[in-house]
């Protein structure tokens, strides 16, 4: 009797597939994309470089004249000097910090304001929905750089301010998305149960909707922080970003930008940090979309 | 291949290789000896001008252009020494050196024909007065300048009073004793001023002549239109698309000599000064730091000089300007700024004001933001080295960096750090220098003292606007000197004379005994004056007036084919000594 059961039960663990969360089938998708991998592995390598940066860089980052002026990449500065003599290496790394803060912080904000605007928008409806949306659509018109510029000058160009600028005035997408995930889930049958079973509002809307928009939340906020990090060195090489002597990628480049024939380092070195940090939070992010989002399996 | 074939190819590479010759020659920036058929010089200017109303003109870029359309009773030649310009001769001031009479030359004429005569001089000289604009205080000596600056009227309303001789517009010192349409002119000040014609010398300022007849077509802009803009000057505007470009032409016929070379003058405004260095590079303009706009990007400058081709072109010259800090000394209603260095904070804000000037190494500011190149430690006191009443190499205390004492000195004035806790230097970032200064400061403060202070960038207008409302707690300083006298200095930045503390005055420092030593300076002649104006000097080191930073050097670029351009420590050489030889 003993020896049927087991058989049985062997025989059921052969025949049914393994069962597996989302969480974990994603992870297992995202490990197959070998860009999304290669991303995810520089990703940690920035942070891990943005930690240490918090208690060492080769060189205090605001110290000036520590090395010839315009010194191209040697043993001792690896990354050479810029147009006061500070090393470019700490420069870059303490800028990874304010990159990350900037794109990570600004998605967070980003959630926090756009998914409950969305949820509300797309549970809701009616006239509360048509109010939102007109809302969203107003920001839309507005020119983004403009108001970020202004906003800055206003508030004063400190990192919280500069990542307040960004969140207002990219909060409509993740409350577009969230608007449309919610319209959408709040038809299917699990949430017309919850709904039946005496399920309050609040608890239908954070309980059961948004857990089940978090895969294209955390794909929509994936390709936001690029976008921010973007856009943060943007107004950082116009002047309006982060103040000295807080290094950011876009300022450093942008000091550099009158030395660019005779010292190209100091441009390049920021710049193509930037870019390889962009273009991983873009292939993560397309990662991240194949690996949570089943109806696009390979 | 045959025989033909071959030596035809051989022909051809040597007619290439001659052609490429040849053209490479063609390239060479120097001169080849004997005057271009085309006489058009050509250089950039970065920002469009403020005004090239002589009247209005505060700005050195500005005064470097119109020094070249208008021209005053004397002038300033290379060397800087006092010669005649209009007047005849330069006049001796009578024995209690209280009156100049000034003969005017009887060929001058405008550029529209108009002939000169003393009542342009009255006319311009009392407009200027009545204009109030940033020059017009030096006008303060003539007897009756203290009714006419009162005047607020302006533009139609102002040329309306001039024209009737209206008494709030005339100064009373001011006569034509042979008539209006006369050739002399007769000056009477309130008290001798050793300085009056250095002041009466000075490029571009309220003391130039312009013509009534072209200002009163358009009061309030006729500067800005070929057709109204009149002087007396070797060049007349031809062509102006503000922010674009400007075109000056020759005068036929000009009065005076030399008699100018070139034909035509056209300048692009451009927003760039590396832009500005890439153009004349690639061959667009002939000249660059010329117009008042000599401070290029030490990249660029280290670039060229690296170059083997261009280290020639590049003239390094120092110009009569220092850098300092300014401190917020005075607190009252009308001064937004209050902070930790009031003059009535005692000896405390005096240590404070120490610490802060201790903590910085100039030479390592002027070896770092400078490379040695485009600035030099001001090292002796205010007033730029080569300058009358130049203290001399190593005399002035607060240039040196000391930061042992430095933080004995802060220790004592704020032993808890609430006092320098929250500053701010503010600056305008325009000059690529000022940023990197003020980085190296906010080091030194950090590093040498352990206070952070904040760094502000403002635009250079609304910068300077501010500063002389005394906004600002920690904010950059300089000056141009205008002319070679140290009153210059004393009587436009500090004390009641400039209006200090409550107009004009970045700082806010005035005390009875710096008004005193100044007035009493003043009234000297040059010689006396000297150890007088050396004291002043002194005396704002005893109180820690300032943190001296650097004296500048203009970077100028000139193509080998362009002779007589060149620069002294004050202005551009006039553009009727130019030339551009075959190139």
């Amino acid at each position: 009797m003993a020896t049927a059961t087991t058989t049985a039960q062997v025989s059921e663990a052969e025949i049914l597939p393994e069962q597996q969360t989302l969480w974990s089938d994603a992870w297992r998708r995202l490990k197959r994309n070998r860009l999304a991998l290669v991303a995810t592995i520089y990703l940690v390598f920035l942070i891990v470089v943005a930690l240490v940066a918090l208690v060492y860089t080769p060189y205090r980052m605001s110290a000036v004249g520590i090395a010839p002026t315009y010194a191209p990449p040697s043993a001792a500065h690896w990354f050479g000097a810029d147009s006061i003599g500070r090393d470019v290496l700490s420069r870059l790394m303490v800028g990874a910090q304010v990159s990350l803060i900037v794109g990570v912080g600004t998605q967070l904000l980003v959630i926090a304001v756009g998914v409950p605007i969305g949820l509300l928008a797309g549970y809701y409806r009616g006239w509360l929905d048509s109010v939102l949306t007109f809302i969203i659509n107003v920001f839309y018109g507005i020119p983004d750089l403009l108001v970020a510029m202004i906003m800055v000058f206003l508030l004063g160009p400190s990192l919280t301010n500069i990542i307040v600028a960004i969140v207002v005035t990219r909060w409509m997408d993740m409350a577009r998305l969230m608007r449309g995930q919610t319209m959408s889930l709040r038809e299917r049958e699990f949430i017309e149960a919850a709904r039946a079973s005496g399920a309050k509002p609040a608890r239908i809307l954070f309980g059961h909707i948004f857990p089940n928009a978090l895969g294209p939340i955390i794909v929509q906020a994936t390709f936001g922080v690029p976008a921010a990090i973007l856009f943060e060195a943007f107004l950082s090489f116009l002047g309006v970003g982060v103040q000295p002597p807080t290094p950011s990628w876009g300022s450093m480049a942008s000091d550099g930008i009158s030395a660019l024939e005779y010292a190209p380092h100091i441009v390049l070195v920021p710049s193509i940090a930037l870019s390889l940090t962009l273009l991983a939070f873009n292939f993560l992010g397309d990662g991240l979309r194949d690996a949570l989002d089943p109806r696009q399996k390979r | 291949m045959t025989p033909t074939s071959v030596r035809f190819l051989k022909a051809l590479c040597v007619g290439m290789a001659s052609f490429l010759t040849l053209a490479a020659c063609g390239t060479s920036t120097g001169g080849g000896g004997g005057l271009a058929s085309n006489q058009t010089l050509k250089f950039p200017i970065i920002g469009d001008f403020g005004t090239l109303d002589v009247g209005m003109i505060d700005a050195e870029t500005d005064a470097e252009i119109a020094q070249n359309l208008y021209d005053g009773l004397l002038r300033f030649d290379n060397n800087l020494n006092i010669v005649p310009d209009i007047a005849s001769e330069v006049p001796t001031p009578s024995t209690d050196g209280l009156t100049y009479t000034f003969k005017l030359r009887n060929d001058v004429t405008f550029s529209n024909g108009d002939k000169l005569t003393a009542k342009d001089v009255l006319y311009s000289w009392n407009r200027g007065a009545a204009l109030q604009g940033g020059y017009a205080y030096l006008m303060g000596p003539i007897v009756g300048y203290d009714v006419v600056s009162k005047n607020k009227k302006s533009g139609a309303a102002l040329e309306s009073l001039l024209e009737a001789n209206d008494p709030s517009v005339t100064m009373s010192g001011l006569t034509a004793p042979d008539g209006p349409g006369g050739y002399t002119v007769q000056v009477k000040l309130t008290a001798p001023a050793g300085y009056f014609l250095s002041e009466v010398a000075l490029g571009a300022v309220c003391f130039w002549i312009v013509d009534v007849n072209a200002v009163k077509q358009s009061p309030d802009n006729w500067w800005s239109s070929p057709s109204t803009l009149i002087g007396t000057g070797p060049f007349k505007m031809t062509a102006y698309t503000p922010k674009q470009s400007v075109e000056f032409s020759a005068v036929p016929n000009w009065w005076g000599t030399p008699k100018p070379t070139l034909t035509k003058v056209h300048l692009d405004i451009l927003q760039d000064a590396h832009s500005a260095i890439t153009a004349y590079e690639q061959g667009s303009y002939d000249l660059y730091g010329f117009g008042g706009y000599s401070n290029a990007p030490i990249a660029d400058i280290l670039r060229i000089q690296s170059s083997g081709t261009e280290k020639s072109q590049l003239l390094l010259h120092p110009k009569v300007r220092t850098t300092w800090v300014s401190f917020n000394m005075t607190a009252d209603s009308s001064r937004p700024a209050k902070g930790p260095f009031l003059l009535s904070g005692g000896q405390s804000a005096h240590d404070l004001r120490m610490a802060f000037a201790l903590s910085i190494d100039k030479t390592q500011l002027a070896s770092v933001v400078c490379h040695n190149i485009v600035c030099q430690p001001a090292t002796g006191g205010l007033i730029t080295k080569g300058l009358a009443g130049y203290l001399g190499d190593d005399q002035d205390p607060l240039a040196k960096f000391d930061a042992g004492q430095a933080k004995t000195l802060l220790k004592g004035a704020d032993p808890d750090g609430s006092k320098t806790k929250g500053l701010t230097y503010t600056y305008d970032p325009n000059n690529p220098l000022n940023k990197d200064v003020a980085v190296f400061l906010q080091d030194q403060w950090q590093t040498n003292l352990g206070v952070h202070v904040d760094l502000a960038a403002v635009d250079h207008s609304a910068f300077i606007k501010a500063r002389l409302k005394g906004s600002y707690v920690l904010a950059r300083d300089g000056w141009q000197a205008d002319f070679n006298h140290p009153q210059d200095w004393f009587d436009s930045l500090w004390g009641t004379a400039v209006g200090c503390p409550d107009a004009n005055c970045t700082s806010g420092y005035t005390t009875p005994a710096y008004d005193a030593a100044v007035k009493k300076a003043d009234q000297e002649p040059i010689e006396q004056a000297i150890p007088d104006y050396q004291a002043v000097s002194r005396m704002l080191i005893q109180d820690v007036a300032y943190i001296p930073l650097y004296y500048s050097v203009g970077a100028f670029l000139i193509k080998g084919y362009v002779k007589g351009a060149g620069t002294n420590a004050f202005f551009d050489y006039y553009w009727n000594q130019y030339q551009i030889q075959n190139h």
